[in-house]
């Protein structure tokens, strides 16, 4: 069996990475892309396990020719936490910039995309010829075996980009007078030269600081994502899942943020994004019922094909 | 579109990088490998690409590469991709355009290692992908 290490970016440069524990395994959970319900935010929801579900089934593959890494790669997964996480039909309350005191403190408006953007699983780099043409040939056996599993997952992801979009067209022009309230609020508690029709207009956070008269925060650098030059030619290596970057705010951002935070409180904004996100959400589900209610169908029949191409195995092993 | 300006931390990692790693955070010079997120930059062919392990959650200076003459271009991978191939292992990749105080849009591509269009509000907007959204 090859060996599996878990590298740090710091570890790489000193080469020095660790050798990973030898009992790495992997369940394959048919059952998670089963929705919960028939309604639509449940099927995407479980249709968005889909690309989980190859992944087990290509770390059950690999493993079985040798190769823990893809294995190690999902228990390496950091989720990111549930306020944070976008689906394609919610809207989050940092979606309109720092929404509590502690957001305004670690993120201010400049760094508020930060968190959502962490988590996933772990990151796996090869120079492996070998690794590389086995995941060929254990991709090649999954579809043979789920000859749907590849068109399922094209057409799930066009279905959550579809409603999303929807989603968003409806819900946002509903919330505009909301915001306008929630910026007015804040140009009359000390920040004059904030225009707030023309800070809705304006797609960059920081730049919204700026419009306020004030000297926006800095941004650490984006983490350059592993390389394939971090690994030696013949090894395969696996990093962990992108942390969450930094934000240092300035004392006048932290300040603006903060009354940004309460203004929101003090207008009902928070009320009024669930008030739009549920009737937007209610008319897209409708909408687009029949797709949902066909790809829920077809995730019951992929979920139902791998259990049965499952039991032959297991009852060899037993 | 959303821009960050560089900081000088970030302009000295990349001077410290190889030469493969400033061209492409995945493999440099090949084709899109097993576990890369492959972005391509023009409709109607497959030349100017931009290959990643990872997501990257800031595409400003990211810039495409040239698969016929093996050379780094001047061309902004930040709103100008049309095309993403996802083969990352587990993963769906959610490409991203922020809007400021209105809501973002993504378009979410699956592991399933095909070529796939980005939609309309995403196509040429492109701030950011993430992985296992």
């Amino acid at each position: 069996m090859n060996k599996a290490w878990i590298c740090t970016p710091l570890l790489v440069a000193l080469s020095a990475c660790q050798p990973l524990a030898d009992s790495v395994g992997v369940s394959v959970d048919p059952d998670a892309i089963r929705p919960a319900s028939s309604r639509l935010s449940s099927v995407l929801t479980a249709a968005a396990e889909l690309g989980q579900l190859r992944g087990e089934l290509l770390a059950e593959c690999m493993l079985g020719e040798g190769f823990p890494q893809p294995a190690e790669a999902l228990a390496m997964r950091r989720s990111v936490p549930e306020r944070y996480r976008t689906t394609a039909l919610t809207l989050l309350p940092i979606d309109f910039g720092p929404s509590t005191d502690v957001e305004a403190r670690i993120y201010g408006f400049g760094g508020s995309t930060f968190p959502i953007d962490a988590g996933g699983d772990g990151v796996v780099v090869s120079r492996d010829d070998k690794f590389d043409r086995e995941a060929d040939l254990c991709q090649a056996r999954i579809e043979r075996r789920l000859p749907s599993l590849s068109p399922l997952q094209t057409q799930a992801a066009a279905l959550s980009n579809k409603v999303r979009a929807a989603f968003v067209e409806r819900a946002y022009p509903r919330l505009v007078p909301a915001l306008l309230d929630r910026l007015e609020c804040v140009r009359r508690k000390g920040y004059p030269k904030l225009a707030p029709a023309r800070a809705l207009h304006n797609e960059d956070m920081r730049a919204i600081v700026e419009m306020a008269g004030v000297t926006p925060g800095t941004p650490a650098p984006a983490a350059e994502p592993p390389g394939r030059s971090d690994v030696p030619i013949g090894e395969v290596r696996v990093f962990p899942p992108a942390s969450t970057r930094t934000y240092t705010t300035s004392p006048g951002e932290l300040k603006l943020s903060e009354t940004y935070v309460s203004c929101a409180k003090a207008t009902n904004f928070f009320d009024k994004v669930q008030a739009a996100s549920d009737d937007a959400r209610s008319e897209v589900e409708v909408f687009h019922a029949r797709e949902g209610s066909e790809l829920a169908d077809e995730l019951e029949a992929l979920a139902d094909t791998i259990v049965r191409t499952q039991e032959p195995e297991t009852e060899r092993q037993s | 579109m959303r821009v960050f300006l560089a900081s000088a931390g970030a302009v000295v990692m990349v001077m410290a990088g190889s030469a493969a790693a400033v061209a492409d955070n995945g493999d440099g010079l090949e084709g899109c490998n097993q576990y890369e997120i492959c972005f391509n930059r023009d409709a109607d062919n497959y030349r100017f690409q931009k290959h990643y392990y990872g997501g990257d959650s800031d595409h400003a200076n990211n810039k495409f590469w040239d698969k016929v003459n093996n050379s780094l271009t001047g061309s902004l991978l930040e709103d100008n991709a049309y095309h993403v191939r996802n083969r990352d292992g587990s993963c769906y990749v959610r490409v991203t355009d922020w809007n400021g105080l209105a809501p973002s849009v993504h378009d979410d591509i699956p592991n399933n290692g095909n070529w796939i269009r980005l939609n309309d509000n995403v196509r040429n907007q492109n701030n950011e992908h993430k992985r296992c959204p």
